[in-house]
C-alpha cells in the first residue's frame, strides 16, 4: 500500500482470527522498517521519531523520542540496556492492547526491534497480563519464527544487533503497569514504585538502562521508518501526530476499537463509530480514558481526543478507551466500583493511598447502600486531598481520585438523593 | 462465643515439585541474569502443575532458584494470581471491571454464588470450582465477560502442559448455567 492511502497504520493487517504469520507479514511488507531503520543508522532512527511527534499510549503521554534521548550514550556505564514493552493492559475500560497483540503479534516485535537497534539494548521483554493466554501463545509462535529466520538472537540480519527477547507473564496487580513497579516485577520483587531519579533510562532494571514503552507506540514505529516523519504527523485530525486506537463500552449500539486520527471527536468516536446510545438509554456522562481519568458531559463532545484538548476541558485523554456511563446506572455505584479496584490494586507502600482509597471506598459503598450522611461527602473531599499528586509515591491514587473528584462535583445531586431518601434511587427492585 | 479454632488441612508430604516443572523453570532462569528474576514465572509453573503452591513447595522453589524462603513468599503473597490455598479443578473469573458492571456483573456473580453455593473466594464443596472475580479483564466491548480456567495443566497434542481457558463474553443469566457445563465439557469431555 502506498504512503498515501495508508491511513491505519497500526491495524491495516490486522486478522483476530487468524494472525500474519512470519512470511506472510513479510509478503506485506513487514519488517521493511526494520530495514530501513538497519539503513538509517540508530542516530537517525531517533532524530525520525522525534520529528514525528510520537508520544505515549498508556496515559502519560510522554514524547517517545525525547524518552529514548534520555539513554546515555553506549559506552558510558553498564553496557547491558533493557527494552520493555509493557502489555499490563490494566486500566478499567482498556481493551485495546489485547486486539493489537492478538490480530498482529509481529508488528509488535518489529517495533521493538528498531527500538532496540536504535538504544543498543542487548534483552528485551515483553510484560505480559496473565490473562492474554491466546495473545501470549501467539506471540510466542512469532516470536520463535523470528529466531528461526535470524531476526532474533545474534547479529540480526548480518548486522552487529545481537537482541534476545522474552515473554515475561505477569501474575496481576495493576501496580505492575507503573514503570519502575514494573521493572521491580521483572527482577522477582514485588512490584512497588522506585523512587525517580534516578529513572529507568539512566539506572533501571538490574541497574541498566531500561526503556519501557507501551505496546501502541511499539506499532506505530515500522511504518514512521518506512514512510517518514511529515507522513505520519500528517494522519493527526488535530495537533498531535498519527493515529490512535479508541474505543467505547457501555451501553452503547455498537462497542468496539476503531483506528482513527489522533484528535478525532468524542462525538465521532461514541455517535458514529460507536452508534450512539442503546435504544432506552441515555448519554449521562463518559470517562474518555479509562478508570483514572476525569468524567466528561455530553457537553463535552466536540472536544478533540488527543492529549491538549481534553487537557483542556479537565480530563485526560489517557488510553483513549471511553467508559459510557448511562442514565439508568448509578453513578455512585460506578465510581465505587472504580474506587474499590483501585483500593484493592494499592500495592500498600504509601500512607495515603493504603489508608486513603480504602476509606474513600467505604464511604461510597456507605453512601450507595444508603447509610450515608451528609458529612461524608465533607470526608470524600478531605480524602481527595489525602492522595493527590504530592502525597503519594506514585500515580496510582492521584489517578484513582479522579473520576471522584469528577463525579462529586457532576453527580451531586445524586449522591444528595442517596443520603437524603436513604437508599440508591436507581434500584427499581 | 467460645473461640473455635480454624482447623487447616494438612499438605500432603508429596507435593513435591516434578521434574518436568523444574525443567520448564530452568529454561525461564536462562531469560534472566539474576536467578530471582524469574521467581514469577517460576511459581506460575509450579502452579500450572499442581493448582495452587503449598508451602512446601515453596520451600523446594527458593532452594531450588537459591533465593531466601521468605523472599519467595514476599512475591507469592503480592501476586493476586499466585494461590497459596488450595483451588477447584476449575477457576470462575467473572470481570468485575466498571464496563461489565453496567452490563451486569452483580446479577452473574449472584447467579453465580446462588448456584454454586459458594462465596468470592470459596471453592465448592466438591472441590470443582473456585470462584474469584478479576478486575477488567480487558474485552469490554463483549461485556459481561467471564474466565473461565483450569486450574492445572493439561498435556496438548504437542506435548507441552498448558492451562486452557476460555473467555466467555456477551454472557446472560439464562445462558450462564448452559455455558459452564460447555466449559466442564470443554474440560473432561
Amino acid at each position: 500500500m502506498d504512503e498515501q492511502r495508508l491511513t491505519q497504520p497500526l491495524t491495516q493487517h490486522l486478522n483476530i482470527d487468524a494472525p500474519l504469520t512470519l512470511s506472510q507479514y513479510q509478503q506485506q511488507n513487514g519488517y521493511g522498517g526494520f530495514a530501513a531503520a538497519l539503513q538509517l543508522g540508530p542516530e537517525q532512527v531517533l532524530a525520525t521519531i522525534k520529528a514525528s511527534n510520537l508520544r505515549g499510549r498508556g496515559g502519560a503521554g510522554f514524547p517517545t523520542g525525547m524518552k529514548w534521548s534520555f539513554v546515555p550514550p553506549v559506552g558510558k556505564g553498564l553496557q547491558e540496556r533493557y527494552l520493555i514493552a509493557n502489555a499490563d493492559e490494566m486500566e478499567p475500560g482498556a481493551f485495546k492492547d489485547r486486539w493489537l497483540l492478538e490480530g498482529n503479534p509481529h508488528q509488535l516485535i518489529e517495533g521493538m526491534l528498531i527500538a532496540a537497534f536504535t538504544l543498543s539494548a542487548t534483552t528485551g521483554y515483553i510484560f505480559l497480563r496473565n490473562e492474554y493466554s491466546l495473545a501470549s501463545a501467539r506471540l510466542q509462535r512469532s516470536i520463535e519464527e523470528c529466531y528461526a529466520k535470524g531476526l532474533l538472537g545474534d547479529n540480526i540480519l548480518g548486522s552487529e544487533l545481537c537482541f534476545n527477547l522474552h515473554i515475561h507473564t505477569s501474575a496481576g496487580r495493576y501496580i505492575c503497569g507503573e514503570e519502575t513497579a514494573l521493572i521491580n516485577a521483572l527482577e522477582g520483587k514485588r512490584a512497588i514504585p522506585r523512587a525517580k531519579p534516578p529513572f529507568p533510562q539512566v539506572a533501571g532494571l538490574w541497574g541498566s538502562p531500561t526503556i519501557v514503552n507501551n505496546v501502541e507506540p511499539f506499532y506505530n514505529l515500522p511504518n514512521i521508518l518506512l514512510f517518514g516523519a511529515d507522513w505520519y504527523r500528517s494522519l493527526g485530525a488535530a495537533e498531535d501526530a498519527g493515529t490512535k486506537i479508541y474505543g467505547v463500552s457501555g451501553r452503547v449500539q455498537n462497542p468496539g476499537l476503531w483506528e482513527l486520527p489522533m484528535g478525532t471527536t468524542l462525538r465521532e468516536i461514541i455517535e458514529q463509530h460507536a452508534g450512539g446510545m442503546q435504544r432506552g438509554y441515555q448519554l449521562r456522562a463518559y470517562l474518555p480514558g479509562g478508570g483514572s481519568t476525569d468524567f466528561l458531559l455530553p457537553e463535552h463532545l466536540d472536544t478533540a481526543m488527543d492529549y491538549n484538548a481534553i487537557s483542556a476541558v479537565g480530563s485526560r485523554l489517557g488510553t483513549g478507551t471511553i467508559i459510557v456511563l448511562d442514565d439508568r446506572s448509578c453513578p455512585v455505584d460506578a465510581i465505587l466500583n472504580l474506587i474499590s479496584f483501585f483500593a484493592q490494586e494499592s500495592c500498600g507502600w504509601c500512607t495515603p493511598c493504603r489508608e486513603g482509597l480504602p476509606n474513600a471506598s467505604y464511604l461510597l459503598a456507605k453512601i450507595e447502600s444508603g447509610r450515608g450522611e451528609v458529612k461524608d461527602l465533607q470526608y470524600l473531599k478531605d480524602l481527595l486531598e489525602l492522595v493527590s499528586f504530592g502525597n503519594t509515591f506514585c500515580a496510582l491514587a492521584p489517578g484513582a481520585a479522579e473520576p471522584l473528584q469528577s463525579g462529586l462535583a457532576f453527580f451531586a445531586e445524586d449522591f444528595m438523593a442517596h443520603i437524603e431518601q436513604q437508599c440508591c434511587p436507581y434500584q427499581h427492585h | 462465643m467460645e473461640y473455635q479454632p480454624k482447623i487447616i488441612a494438612r499438605e500432603p508430604s508429596h507435593h513435591e515439585i516434578g521434574a518436568a516443572a523444574l525443567a520448564e523453570i530452568d529454561q525461564l532462569l536462562s531469560h534472566y541474569p539474576q536467578p530471582q528474576g524469574a521467581a514469577i514465572d517460576a511459581l506460575t509453573v509450579v502452579q500450572k502443575y499442581r493448582g495452587w503452591v503449598s508451602d512446601h513447595a515453596l520451600k523446594q522453589l527458593a532452594e531450588h532458584m537459591s533465593m531466601p524462603v521468605a523472599d519467595l513468599e514476599s512475591v507469592a503473597t503480592f501476586y493476586n494470581l499466585i494461590f497459596r490455598r488450595e483451588v477447584g479443578k476449575t477457576l470462575l473469573h467473572p470481570c468485575n471491571g466498571l464496563s461489565c458492571q453496567l452490563l451486569g456483573y452483580k446479577s452473574i456473580q449472584r447467579q453465580l454464588r446462588k448456584e454454586i453455593n459458594i462465596d468470592e473466594g470459596e471453592t465448592s464443596a466438591n472441590g470443582s470450582m473456585t470462584l474469584i472475580s478479576l478486575p477488567c479483564l480487558g474485552a469490554c466491548d463483549k461485556a459481561p465477560v467471564m474466565l473461565l480456567r483450569e486450574s492445572t495443566a493439561t498435556i496438548n497434542a504437542a506435548g507441552k502442559a498448558v492451562i486452557r481457558d476460555k473467555l466467555l463474553t456477551h454472557i446472560t443469566t439464562t445462558e450462564l448455567s448452559a455455558m459452564l457445563d460447555d466449559f466442564q465439557e470443554f474440560i473432561h469431555g
